[in-house]
């Protein structure tokens, strides 16, 4: 009994002991969570250390376009045929050869004698996929790409909006000076300014988890505790070692995307010197703006004219400026709207990043709940149509990027007074395609009760259809935009064959001096024929006959596939497609009328556009 | 020849006949019921691949920690029927403590596993774990304490 009752005392004691040790560790636990890190010194440790630990963050990471952004050349990296194809450009023929797991390409050097260069990395593996070579100490782009979606070979000045005569190594571009900072894991060119040379590392090549985590190591070594992790867990607080962007501040979490979704120039200028030899010095999570200055429309830079990147407003009209729309949209400053409001990197359709809840109008009526109440006293229209879709009227697909036109990221309100104010595309007009700038203005004002803008003097913008008018008589950008705009799939009306009065337009701007536009009415013409061939297959028919148009093939090979079309399209029985109206020049027949599209061609703003991408 | 603890035990029961048989009965009824419990586990998680319950296929944790709580249940069971045999290896007083923590142990182990995969963080098993060392170290100390018993007989 005795010794019984020593035991007990012996299990009491020792039970205080670890409950005192315990308390001592959890303390110590507690303490060291609560102090900030600044992990700019922070080592990085490569994706492959965080599965561990976080196997299915790493497995939905996986699936993404960022994680491929740039890849070693091999046999799973590498998408484009180099089966011995060949494409020619420009009189240029290059050939894609392989020889097991190397790959080669055949092509112009810049001096223009015939070169075959390795293909040592890839770039891309949405829409393009780019090849980077090594010359002496530098990793080389070159200017031919192959185009995933469409499966083919094209030249880079066809990929960027580069009119016809371009030179052809016009894009053949430095990567470790360029590429490397946003599409790879903290990147450090190297550079030696005396000796001229490069000697370029990644943390990791594409864009990994420490792109938007920051570093891991420290995060690693302090949570091989596991008492550290089910505090943290439980105790849902913020580990101070890692960087999650979801628990940033709004203005640093909305950063970590705009280090490389918003174009920005070293701040000052000078610490360009800095950029190119220690590397960048950003780590996701500290201030962005310490280090960088986001391009701006007034923004200066020697020998590029910024301005053209920007709508005439200040808008931005290419990709990889975002960061700059959202801190142009209206109020974003006094909302909790950051990119993850409606991405997600580890879910949804890698595609856009998107859940596929806020694909629809959800993203927006998140915080808009007043709106979802009764949506047709928002917008007027019907709350089942294209015209109550929140993207469509508040982000109008109106910007340029890799031969897509993706939705403005400038969160705003329609207003077709753009059109006349800053030669800009407007949600009304891109929708209703059929109409003029002013009628959009005129009913815009009707239905909101809203003082009528001031008309402008130019006739142009109240007789014709201001999407007509663009894809003849703007600058590239806005005939991109309103080309685009035409095969688009939530527009004014649903019937396929309303839509086809587009197509002997389409056709004219197939001829258009700059190939991606070329690329853009084939696109938009190819997609209106394929819908209306859904209803009725005879058009489908009739039209798979006519081989696939080139928007870089010599000039004379596509006049005939053009002639092959309007052939065909003058001959096609159109009893089914109703006339879009008078502001659209087409003729009883639905053909063009010449005398107005040469007006309006003749009007065009041919200023090249220099991308920065 | 017999130990001092086997004669100790020897008076105990001559004194209290009880002690023996209701500790032999205590792990006799636990293994052989804890074995029918695990068993009967291990069909259900064969019931889940077979009707691939996502739930349990996508989780590849959860399998494991589920797997382990089969395992080492039915294990622990079959460890609770040979102690039955040899519950008098030990004095009265050590035997008191050793059964308990054996039952208890064999209880815990099994049920940590369990709740580990219930429901956990990423790339960690659920707070239920920690049940696992304790259960652990309590299996440690009776186990060693019959292992101790068995070279001093």
């Amino acid at each position: 009994m005795k010794r019984s009752s020593g035991n007990a005392v012996n299990i009491v004691v020792i039970g205080i002991f670890l409950a005192l040790g315990f308390g001592s560790i959890c303390k110590s636990i507690y303490d060291e969570v609560g102090q900030a890190r600044d992990l700019d010194s922070v080592d990085y440790v490569r994706s492959a250390t965080c599965v561990r630990c976080h196997p299915v963050h790493q497995e939905s990471w996986k699936r993404t376009f960022h994680r491929t952004m740039t890849q070693v050349a091999n046999s799973k990296s590498v998408r484009g045929d180099f089966n011995n194809a060949s494409f020619t450009y420009d009189g240029v023929t290059s050939r894609f050869l392989r020889d097991g797991d190397d790959f080669f390409i055949e092509t112009i050097d810049e001096q223009g004698r015939m070169t075959r260069y390795r293909v040592e990395r890839t770039v891309g593996s949405r829409r393009f996929q780019q090849y980077l070579t090594k010359v002496g100490d530098r990793f080389i782009r070159l200017p031919l790409a192959w185009n995933i979606e469409e499966k083919r070979w094209f030249h880079l000045n066809g990929g960027f909006l580069d009119p016809d005569g371009s030179d052809f190594n016009k894009h053949r571009a430095l990567w470790d000076a360029n590429c490397i900072f946003c599409h790879n894991v903290k990147a450090a060119p190297g550079y030696d300014w005396q000796k001229q040379t490069f000697s370029s590392k990644v943390a990791e090549l594409g864009i990994a988890c420490e792109a938007c985590h920051g570093p891991g190591k420290e995060h690693i070594e302090y949570n091989r505790n596991p008492l550290r992790r089910y505090f943290l867990y439980y105790s849902n607080r913020d580990d101070p070692t890692i960087i999650n962007p979801a628990k940033l501040p709004r203005e640093r979490s909305i950063q970590v995307c705009g280090h490389c979704h918003g174009q920005r120039t070293p701040n000052p200028l000078e610490r360009i010197r800095e950029l190119l030899s220690k590397g960048d010095p950003y780590t996701a999570g500290s201030d962005l703006n310490k280090y960088t200055t986001p391009i701006w429309i007034h923004s200066k830079l020697a020998g590029v004219d910024l301005s053209l990147r920007f709508w005439k407003d200040g808008t931005p009209r290419l990709s990889a400026y975002e960061y700059q729309g959202i801190l142009q949209s209206k109020g974003h400053e006094k909302s909790n709207l950051t990119c993850i409001s409606c991405h997600n990197m580890h879910g949804g359709d890698p595609h856009g990043m998107i859940d596929e809840q806020m694909r629809g109008q959800q993203g927006c009526l998140q915080c808009h709940k007043e709106i979802a109440k009764d949506i047709r006293t928002h917008t007027r229209h019907n709350p089942q149509g294209a015209g109550s879709d929140c993207y469509s009227c508040h982000m109008p697909k109106m910007t340029y990027g890799l031969l897509t036109i993706h939705p403005t990221h400038r969160i705003h309100s329609p207003d077709p007074s753009r059109a006349w104010k800053y030669q800009m595309p407007d949600a009304c007009t891109i929708c209703h395609t059929n109409k003029t700038a002013v009628w959009a203005a005129k009913n815009l004002s009707e239905l909101y009760g809203l003082q009528l803008p001031e008309l402008p003097i130019d006739e142009q913008y109240s007789k014709i259809a201001e999407t007509v008018r663009t894809m003849f008589a703007g600058d590239v950008v806005q005939r991109a935009v309103a080309i685009e705009s035409l095969r688009a799939e939530k527009t004014y009306t649903a019937d396929p064959f309303e839509r086809l009065w587009a197509v002997p337009l389409l056709l004219v701007a197939m001829n258009d001096r700059y190939a991606a536009i070329r690329h853009f009415a084939y696109r938009s013409l190819k997609t209106l024929v394929a819908r209306a061939a859904q209803a009725d297959a005879r058009l489908d028919e009739a039209t798979s006959r006519i081989a696939k148009f080139d928007p870089q093939a010599p000039p004379e090979e596509r006049q005939r596939r053009i002639a092959e079309w309007r052939s065909w399209w003058v001959n096609l029985d159109k009893s089914r497609i109703r006339h879009p109206g008078s502001e659209v020049p087409l003729d009883e027949h639905l053909l063009p009328i010449e005398a107005v599209i040469s007006n309006l061609l003749a009007q065009q703003d041919d200023k090249d556009i220099s991308i920065g991408e | 020849m017999a130990t001092r603890a086997a004669k100790e035990s020897a008076q105990a029961v001559a004194a209290n006949p009880a002690t023996v048989f209701s500790t032999a009965t205590l792990h006799k009824r636990y293994g052989w019921s804890a074995l029918l419990f695990f068993m009967l586990m291990g069909l259900a998680l064969e019931g889940l691949l077979g009707f691939k319950s996502e739930e349990f296929l996508l989780d590849p944790l959860r399998r494991e920690l589920w797997s382990l709580a089969h395992f080492h249940g039915a294990l622990l069971a079959l460890v609770n029927l040979v102690y039955a045999q040899r519950a008098d290896d030990l004095p009265v007083n050590q035997r008191r403590i050793a059964s308990g923590l054996l039952v208890t142990g064999s209880i815990l182990m099994p049920l940590g596993f369990f709740l580990g995969g219930l429901s956990h963080p990423e790339g960690d098993p659920g707070i239920g774990i920690f049940l696992v060392p304790i259960g652990a170290l309590m299996l440690v100390y009776a186990i060693g304490s019959q292992a101790i018993a068995a070279w001093k007989s």
